[in-house]
């Protein structure tokens, strides 16, 4: 059991951390005691409303927070992106909720298939799964509309020769693909050797044996990148609809 | 060939225009909307318009990128970015489908190894290499018009004297025509001078 004495040495030595940065930095100092304060505020506020949820065992509520989850995380991902387009949020609702959502409840099936939609296994999950994918998503889309309009004269030269929207963009939409599943090959890679994956950690330290934790954070794993993977395809081929018309035309 | 009327132009410029295919020096003075003009013909850009047709055809009823590839643009600067060397930019089209069974002239190819061009990095490429590999990269493909967009500029006279005798050889056999944007006084007494001034809508 946790209590705050427990929190009582890592505060400690946060704290010296954060007096250091005053002598250093005051820009640091602000930024440190800010998002330290701030996550402690998040954190805290997330296991009140969490256990309220948990307790009330209502499944329109938990499809709710689903809900609010993922309208955040569409949002998120408009504000992280440089060339915003109209309807771009409801894009990229859209992306998620096509790619998360059906990974999501087949993740929470393969884990927990007699509690498919129960708050504490799917809340979690669903958490993860938007978290890796707003950060995939953003990064893909951000580096799309940067660069569609820096190539615009490459793609209006190859659709003035009669090349088709998707011939004009291969490349630009491989690039995209690729800077947004970056981070999640990155981390794949490193899984294991480098690092302990943070799910597999807090299972381990509650006690499951590592066989188990293994297995829970490669299902994780394998969601969290066909879901990035998907949710940028979607992303990517919506906003694509923005830059061209049904005829080709160039629209920006 | 092309039967324009009332082509709204994104500077606010109308313009109506029958044109016989017959080939046309384009001019006017800078932002009269010459290259938008080109453009909008080529379909690259959304534009209003009262009609516009191609061969009698409306052009909304022909396949956009068959369109395209009938009625090619050419850009003054065209970027080389994606292509390590010269024969990979020369090359690019015939990776796209609508010329899938396409080949290029051996003239061309043969004339553009004779100028040491196309074994070139595309980093090492001057103005003038690079606007003639552009230039003949588009002509060397199935366009029945090549609306060349101040492409001309960076020629030495040589080059642009065997470019012109060979545009002069298709627009004889009737394969080929084009409208060239340019300043000069003159291009060619083949080519009809017209002044955009000359097909706006008053």
């Amino acid at each position: 059991m946790m209590t705050l004495i427990n929190l009582l040495l890592p505060a400690l030595l946060c704290t010296g951390m954060v007096v250091l940065s005053y002598f250093q930095d005051k820009k640091i100092f602000k930024d440190l005691t800010i998002s330290i304060l701030r996550m402690i505020l998040q954190l805290t506020l997330l296991s009140l409303v969490l256990s309220w949820i948990f307790n009330l065992k209502d499944t329109k509520i938990v499809v709710s927070v689903l809900l609010i989850m993922t309208f955040n995380a569409a949002y998120n991902i408009k504000s992280r992106i440089d060339f915003k387009y109209p309807g771009l949020f409801l894009d990229n609702l859209i992306s998620l909720s096509l790619s998360i959502w059906p990974l999501c409840i087949i993740g929470s099936y393969s884990m927990y298939a007699d509690k498919l939609l129960d708050a504490p296994s799917i809340l979690p999950l669903m958490g993860m799964l938007l978290g890796n994918s707003l950060n995939g998503l953003s990064q893909g889309l951000n580096f799309f509309t940067k660069k569609i309009h820096e190539s615009k004269d490459d793609v209006l030269s190859l659709i003035a020769l009669g090349a088709t929207t998707s011939e004009a963009t291969k490349l630009l939409l491989q690039q995209s693909l690729r800077y947004g599943l970056a981070p999640n090959i990155n981390a794949m890679i490193s899984m294991g050797i480098v690092t302990i994956p943070g799910v597999m950690t807090g299972q381990l330290m509650a006690g499951m044996s590592p066989q188990e934790a293994v297995m829970i954070q490669i299902i994780i794993m394998l969601l969290v990148i066909s879901g990035t993977y998907f949710g940028l395809i979607i992303g990517l081929h919506l906003s694509m609809r923005k830059y061209f018309n049904q005829r080709g035309e160039i629209c920006f | 060939m092309l039967l324009i009327k009332n082509l709204h132009l994104p500077n606010g410029i109308k313009i109506s225009w029958d044109w016989d295919g017959q080939p046309v020096h384009l001019t006017g003075k800078n932002g009269a909307g010459k290259s938008l003009l080109l453009k909008a013909i080529s379909s690259l850009y959304p534009c209003l318009y009262d009609e516009f047709k191609l061969n009698d055809i409306p052009r909304n009823n022909l396949n956009p990128s068959q369109y395209r590839s009938q009625i090619v643009y050419l850009a003054p600067q065209i970027s080389f970015l994606n292509y390590e060397r010269a024969s990979d930019f020369y090359k690019a089209p015939l990776q796209l489908q609508i010329y899938k069974n396409h080949s290029y002239p051996q003239e061309l190819e043969q004339k553009l190894k004779e100028w040491n061009i196309l074994d070139k990095k595309c980093q090492d490429l001057s103005s003038g290499e690079k606007q003639i590999l552009s230039l003949t990269r588009a002509l060397a493909l199935k366009a029945k018009a090549i609306l060349i967009d101040e492409a001309l500029t960076h020629l030495d006279s040589a080059r642009k004297d065997w470019i012109l005798s060979y545009m002069l050889k298709k627009i004889k056999s009737h394969e080929q025509t084009y409208i060239i944007v340019s300043h000069e006084d003159n291009i060619h007494p083949a080519f009809n001078k017209i002044d955009i001034s000359q097909i706006q809508n008053v």
